[in-house]
């Protein structure tokens, strides 16, 4: 049984028998006609790296807990790198529980920019906190979290 | 013509939902979908607006009749063949071997062929009805809520499917779609990371959010499209059927 890590809410994995089957079958023998199962890409855990990401991923870009203007900068050096390397940018708003003014006119402003060269940038899971700042700033819409 | 079991062994994840939303938004595509009500409850029918029992698939099944004779044109290019009568029979059959498992599979031979894609709406349990549409489909649509015991309920169906996978020596395309996701939920976007995790390249990349607009518009016999054509659940929803189109997954 796999352990809850913190703030998990799945303290356990139903699904976890999956990876135990997939790991005794990779024990066998080849089967040369089996079909072999691709490598993972799916969306990883945020805290397992909230790091930048292999080139060429396209893993989720998870957003921390507080954005405020003081980490802009960081955030538009953060988001520009993504930019040539990505095919569509997914940001992960699901923990941000405090966000200003200056942080989501960035987001705005990229995720425009980004579509223009045809690059599509969607806020994924965006926190009940994210999507209220968005909405009094009224740029839910233009976020596309309402 | 692809045969498609919307399944899901959990109740209230939205089978019938994505079966018809997702069924008018290819219909509406140019595609020509058969939808096939498979619940006795008969709750697709009502989604789509025909609220009066009738014959329908169970009668096919059961009584050898034309499949070609039920079937409603409900919409342009979106035909349904409603549960019919008799559906729960299936379930309570005890006689007929193996073969009480192909009747869908028999019925559906040499029918509907001029159709693009044929989605079955599964009824929630795992008993004889659930094994038919199985033995019938080509692929599987998975829809999952966002909560725990989704998730759950899901590892059972895995189960179901290894066994038939087994015993008919196929691999099933199976595709997930994350349904009645709630974006202010942390646990709806840890269940979404998990499929992710198990399911590499298999869950669709819209995910359908969980929405007022999508549990009043059965009550008005309207797909999404219909009852609020601009709203972010018919978005979704043709997000939806584009993935499903193109193969765009997570």
């Amino acid at each position: 049984m796999t352990t809850a890590k913190k703030d998990d809410l799945i303290a356990h994995d139903p699904l976890a028998w999956m990876d135990e089957e997939q790991q005794s079958s990779s024990q066998e023998p080849v089967d040369k006609d089996a079909e072999i199962p691709s490598p993972a890409h799916g969306l990883q855990d945020p805290e397992q790296d909230s790091s930048m990401e292999p080139h060429g991923s396209d893993e989720p870009v998870p957003l921390p807990a507080t954005l405020n203007i003081q980490g802009v900068a960081q955030l538009h050096e953060q988001l520009q790198g993504l930019l040539h390397n990505r095919s569509m940018i997914s940001i992960d708003a699901s923990n941000v529980e405090s966000i200003d003014t200056a942080a989501l006119q960035l987001l705005v402003i990229f995720r425009q920019e980004a579509l223009k060269s045809g690059l599509e940038v969607s806020i994924t899971a965006p926190s009940s906190r994210f999507v209220k700042a968005a909405r009094l700033l009224d740029v839910a819409d233009l976020l596309e979290v309402d | 013509m692809s045969i498609i079991a919307v399944i899901n062994q959990k109740g209230g994840v939205g089978k019938t939902t994505t079966t018809a939303n997702l069924g008018h938004v290819l219909a509406r595509s140019g595609k020509k979908v058969t939808l096939i009500d498979f619940d006795p409850q008969g709750q697709l029918a009502v989604a789509l607006g025909v609220v009066e029992r009738r014959q329908g698939i169970a009668e096919v099944m059961l009584e050898g009749r034309d499949i070609r004779q039920l079937l409603l044109e409900v919409r342009e290019n979106l035909q349904l063949l409603t549960a019919g009568v008799r559906l729960m029979d299936i379930e309570q059959l005890r006689d007929g071997g193996a073969q009480r498992g192909e009747l869908l599979s028999m019925a559906l031979q040499n029918s509907l062929q001029d159709q693009d894609y044929v989605f079955i709406d599964c009824p929630p349990s795992s008993g004889l009805l659930a094994a038919n549409a199985l033995f019938a489909s080509d692929e599987i649509l998975i829809p999952m809520a966002g909560d725990f015991l989704a998730l759950q309920g899901l590892s059972h169906l895995l189960e179901t499917l290894k066994k038939f996978e087994q015993v008919l020596q196929k691999n099933y395309k199976k595709q997930l779609i994350m349904s009645r996701f709630s974006s202010t939920r942390r646990i709806s976007r840890q269940v979404l990371n998990t499929l992710c995790k198990h399911f590499p390249g298999q869950v669709m990349a819209t995910v359908i959010r969980e929405t007022v607009l999508l549990a009043e518009c059965p009550g008005f016999g309207k797909t999404i499209l219909e009852y609020r054509p601009g709203s972010r659940s018919a978005r979704d929803f043709r997000g939806l059927a584009d993935d499903f189109l193109t193969g765009r997954v997570l």
